[in-house]
Formats: structure tokens, sequence, C-alpha cells
């Protein structure tokens, strides 16, 4: 079979608050490493799309890409889906890529399958990695049932292909930047003639933790045999003292104990790669396995020997989570100090 | 009056994931043994739409694509309220991915009638693409928007909604009719009443197939249709070599804390 063509590569770039997202990197990282496998003849590029986004595209130069299409309008201050959809459906029929690659934020899980539908092509959700076979076909490998197994995802027939990869799944490579790249701003007519259904009221204000839990070092999980509100605040009293990070399970926020998900690690929340994750009576589910399993070093406290927890743990202390909180909140200034 | 179509889809029993066992030979699913329920995020779309007919009266009506042991869950979904369901069952659908049962989705809504809101799940449990609602707005030329967290009617013609967007929330008002995608943070689901059961058993299913929709055009659904083709399942073969701590709560504690010390933050 003869290699099918793979000319152009792009990264759909976010940013918020002129600053580009973190995934950026790391879709560019991928993009870079896929396009080795076509004798490096792929040119890489970024669409980002905002208004008065000259300092973005200045920072994009720096990530390593070849190219940079942007648009730049007036409709694109904030995020509007309509808006967005539009002027990345515009940029893509342009462009005539073979391949986008869009992180899983919010934002992009919209985009995506949004964009997927008005170019009637195929979107891969959530991959864990994307790869070229020996035939130079990609290949998305996707979770399947909550992650227990994996899938291959191909888009045989039509292009673009659209691949969407949630945040910090992909590590960030460092590709040195291109002394040479192109810019070419795209002039958006439909956005001009455009008028959007969905009228942007208000936002909270981002909550803004002292630090994403996915660039945390260490990470304290708290699960179900947490059990109560008082082991929770044990639990985060030990963070706070340790400086580190608290993660959870998804059915700790039905205990009411948090009021957001932020935090939430695993397929619907999260994914880290700690140096090291401690689990507090958490069982192991394929849904969160998802989540922490390229961690480094794994060490889980559960009072059941069997939880499935201990085949993916590197050590493993069985035991009542309460009792160990309590005795390492003993070494660490006093139950109560 | 509010006309409101809600998208249920039956999945496996998230209890049955840790028996789902993989037959490593046809590298398929053993699905013996594994029972289907209403996705989890289905119903709680299911309760919004509850809620709205009961505040401003109106009509809900069901819609799944699947096989026809999906008026099981259909039936289950009527007990709580909901007023009509239909099943879109063909054997020509099936190997759709999004993209196409989204078609087919549009298309059985069309045919059925004009709604104001079509509410669906965030996410299913199984497929987990959150791809479904998104592209069944672009399919029926709708405004659409996921994650919703909170929903109001304004007038006939417009909703205010709360989307929860990554860490932060936004509020928008959009333009009716309109494709929602609700988070299961939304609302506690009710139970169903008995009455509610007991009505629900004399109600009829109405099942569409390909032929009850004149303009359906063929090369849109099924495998066919569908740009996107799933190949083997892998299973994900997580393993560690595991080191038991052992000693008494003090050491172990101390173990520990010997661990997380050298790498905590600066
Ligand atoms: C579509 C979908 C998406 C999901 N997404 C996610 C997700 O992103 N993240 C996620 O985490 N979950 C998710 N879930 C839920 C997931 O399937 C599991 O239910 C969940 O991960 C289990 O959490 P847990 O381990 O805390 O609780 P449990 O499974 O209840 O386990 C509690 C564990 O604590 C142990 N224990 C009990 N008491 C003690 C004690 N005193 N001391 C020590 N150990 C004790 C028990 O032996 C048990 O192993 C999702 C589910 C669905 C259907
Ligand atoms: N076959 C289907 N029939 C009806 N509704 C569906 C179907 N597939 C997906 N949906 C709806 O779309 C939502 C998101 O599903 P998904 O895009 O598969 O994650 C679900 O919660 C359902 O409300």
């Amino acid at each position: 079979m003869e290699k099918p063509d793979l000319d152009k590569i792009i990264v759909y770039a976010e940013h918020k608050k002129g600053h580009l997202d973190p995934s950026c990197a790391e879709l560019v990282g991928k993009a870079k490493e896929l396009s080795v496998k076509y004798d490096d003849n792929v040119v890489i590029g970024a669409v980002v799309l905002g208004y008065e986004i000259s300092e973005v595209v200045k920072d994009l130069s720096q990530t390593g890409v070849d190219y940079i299409w942007y648009t730049d309008h007036p409709k694109l201050t904030r995020y509007n889906s309509e808006y967005y959809a539009l002027a990345l459906e515009e940029a893509v029929r342009f462009i005539a890529p073979e391949l986008i690659l869009i992180a899983a934020t919010s934002q992009g899980s919209e985009l995506a399958p949004t964009v997927g539908a008005r170019l009637k092509t195929g979107v891969a959700a959530h991959c864990v990695d994307i790869v070229a076979d020996d035939n130079g076909q990609i290949v998305n490998i996707v979770p399947a049932l909550g992650g227990k197994f994996l899938t291959e995802i191909k888009i045989p027939d039509v292009r673009p292909m659209i691949s969407t990869v949630k945040p910090s799944v992909f590590v960030k490579k460092d590709v040195p930047a291109n002394s040479n790249v192109q810019t070419v701003r795209i002039e958006s007519k439909a956005l001009d003639s455009y008028e959007s259904r969905i009228w942007f009221v208000a936002e909270s204000v981002k909550e803004e933790n002292e630090k994403p839990i996915e660039e945390a070092n260490v990470i304290l999980c708290a699960g179900m045999g947490i059990v109560d509100e008082e082991n929770w605040r044990k639990l985060n009293e030990l963070a706070a003292r340790l400086k580190c990070a608290v993660g959870y399970t998804r059915p700790v926020i039905d205990l009411g104990v948090v009021n957001n998900d932020h935090n939430m690690i695993g397929t619907s929340g999260k994914t880290i790669r700690p140096q090291l994750y401690v689990g507090f009576g958490v069982s192991g589910a394929s849904h969160h396995i998802c989540g922490m399993k390229d961690s480094q070093i794994i060490l889980c406290i559960n009072s059941d020997e069997n939880a499935d927890i201990f085949r993916l743990s590197d050590y493993k202390v069985i035991a009542d989570c309460g009792a160990i909180l309590d005795a390492m909140l003993e070494l660490t200034g006093g139950l109560n100090g | 009056m509010l006309n409101i179509a809600v998208c249920i889809k039956a999945v496996p029993d998230e209890e049955c994931y840790n028996i789902i066992k993989f037959d490593p030979v046809m590298k398929t699913l053993i699905r013996e043994g594994i029972s289907m329920v209403i996705n989890p995020s289905d119903l709680h779309a299911l309760e919004l739409a509850l809620c709205l007919k009961e505040k401003l009266g109106g009509e809900i009506t069901l819609i799944s694509m699947g096989p026809m042991t999906v008026t099981t869950q259909l039936r289950e979904c009527l007990s709580y309220g909901a007023d009509e369901a239909y099943l879109m069952s063909d054997c020509i659908f099936g190997g759709s991915d999004t993209l196409a049962t989204s078609y087919v989705l549009s298309k059985g809504l069309r045919h059925i009638g004009n709604f104001d809101l079509v509410l669906a799940g965030n996410e299913s449990a199984d497929g987990a693409t959150s791809h479904v609602p998104s592209q069944l707005g672009e399919w029926l030329g709708y405004p659409h928007v996921m994650e919703v967290c909170a929903l109001n009617i304004v007038d006939e013609k417009i909703a205010a909604v709360r989307k929860k967007a990554d860490n932060y929330f936004v509020d928008y008002t959009v333009k009716l009719p309109a494709v929602f995608a609700v988070s299961r943070g939304m609302n506690k689901v009710r139970y169903p009443s008995i009455r509610g059961i007991l009505s629900s058993k004399g109600k009829e299913i109405k099942v569409l197939t390909a032929e009850s929709i004149p303009d359906l055009d063929i090369s849109m659904i099924g495998l066919q249709g569908s740009p996107t083709k799933t190949g083997q399942l892998i299973t994900s073969s997580f393993h560690r070599d595991c080191m038991l701590l052992d000693g008494s709560n003090e050491e172990i504690a101390s173990a520990i804390l010997g661990m997380i010390r050298p790498v905590i933050d600066d």
C-alpha cells in the first residue's frame, strides 16, 4: 500500500487572557514526533483565534511550529462556540490539513465534534496515544468502557482527521523554535455576517488554586475509604503541612466534602503523572486508573488486601486509612497542631 | 408549553465493568451476563425535563437509537413521567459512529415534530466521547451548549444556562430551539412513582426504522456513514510489582513520609 499523504498537521492553539494553554506545547510535541515517521516532510502549523492576539501569535512562534494561521476578529474576543466553530472551520478549509490536534479542554471538547460535523469528518475522542502504523495510517488509541480497554480508531477515507487529547496526557517535549515561522492572517468574511444565537452574560472568577494539580509532584488522593468529613479534613491538613496537592475519586464528590470537581482524577477528570501518588481508600476502578496510571511511584493504603489498586501499586499498606492519617499527622506536628 | 426531547442511550451497567471479559482470540467483548442500564447522565437530562414540565407545562418525548432491547430502558424512562418514547432501531443503523448516530437522531427528531429544547446527557458511560449533543445540534441547525449545570427558561424563545468550563462557570442566554448537554451535577434524580411505573406499562414505544423516515440518506448512516473505524480492542494491562509496607502505624506513617518529603514541591 502506498503511504497516505500527511503534508500538514495543525494544532488548535487555545489561549486564555493572553497566555497559550500548556496543552499547545504537548500537542506540538506529538505532531513533531509523528512527522518523523513521514521523513520530516510534514508542515506543523497552529491555528489561533481571538481578538488582538499579536502577543499570543508571538508566543506561538516559539513553540516549534512552522506555520501559524490566525484569525483576529472582534467577534472572537471571548470564546463563543458558534463564532469559534465558524472561524475554525473556515481556517481548516483554507489550510486543508490532513490531521488536526485539539486539546480536550472544555473549549476543545465542544469545538472538535462541532467542526467535525461541519466538515462531515471523523473525530477520535480523548486519545491516549496517536501513532503512525507501518502503512503510514494514523492510528488513534482511545479508552473504551471507562478505560478498562483501549481501542484503535482510524479515519481512513475522510480528511481532515481530528483527534482530541486531554491535557497532560502527552508529555511536553522541548521542540526548538523554527527561526523561519510563516505567519498568515485569515480574513474572515463569514464572521462579519454571522450573528450568534448564544450570548455571553457573565463569567465566575476562576478559582486560582495555588497550582494546578497536574503540576504537583506529590498528590494525596482521597477515595471512598476516607469515609467521612473528619478524615477528609485530616487529609487536607496533612497536605497543607507537607505542601502536596489533594485529588479525589468521583464518588468522593457525592460525599459532599468537596464543592467542585476540579481535582477529580480519572477519565472524566484530570490526568496526572506526579512523582508520587498516595491513594487513601481508593479501590482502583478503571475510570480512576486511567487518570493516574502514569504516576512515577504509586503507594496505596486500603483495608482490603485484595483491592484492585494494589495490582497497579509499587507499595501497598493494608490498613485503615484514618489510622495512617492520624499517625502521619502525629509525626508532622501533632494531631491538632 | 414546552416541547422537550430527551436523548436516551442504553449502556452496559457500570457495576459490570469489572466483570466484562475480553475474548483474546476473537478480540471482542464477552457480553454475556452484562446488563444494560440507562446512561447515568441521561437521567439528569430527563430530571431537568421533568422539572421544566412541572413548572411550565409541556410534553416530554424520549428518543433513542439502539437495538430493540432498549425498549426496556425507554419504558423505565417513561415511568419517571415522560410522555412519549421513540426507538430508532434498524440493523442498518448498526456500527454508527457519533457523526452517523447524531445524523439518525436528528432525522428522527425532525420526523417526530418540533421541539423547543433537545436535552442529552453530557457523556455516555461507555463511549464517553461527548460528541453526540454538539453534532446533533449541528445536524439540526440549532445552537448547542455542553456541560450545562443550570438552566432556566427566560421566555418562550430564550434559555439562560450556566456552563461549567474547566474550573469556572460561564452564563449564557441561548436562543431556542437549542440542544443542551446536561452534566451530572445539575440535579438529583428522583425515583419513579408507583403510578408512573404502572402507567408506563401500557404505553406504546414507537419504533422508527430507516424506512419510517422518507428523506434519510442511507450513505450517511451505519458503517458506511461513519468516518471513524474502530479497530481491535486492546486490554490495558497495567501492572506493577507491589511491595508491602508493614509494621506499626507509626512505622508505616514514617515510611510514607520518608517517600513524600524528598519529592514535595518547593
Ligand atoms: C462514565 C463514568 C465516568 C467516571 N469517571 C470517573 C473519574 O474520572 N474518576 C473516578 O475516580 N471515578 C470515575 N467514575 C467512578 C468509578 O467508576 C468508580 O466508581 C470510582 O473510581 C471508585 O472510587 P473509590 O475508589 O473512591 O471508591 P470505592 O470503589 O467505593 O472504593 C473504596 C475503597 O476504599 C477501601 N476502604 C474502605 N474503607 C476503608 C478504610 N477505612 N481504610 C482504608 N481503605 C478503606 C475499600 O476497600 C475500597 O477499596 C466514573 C464512572 C462512570 C460511570
Ligand atoms: N444511540 C443514542 N441514542 C440516543 N441518544 C444518544 C445516543 N448516543 C448518544 N446519545 C446522547 O448523547 C449523549 C452523549 O453521548 P456521547 O456523545 O456518546 O458521549 C448521551 O448522554 C445521550 O444523551
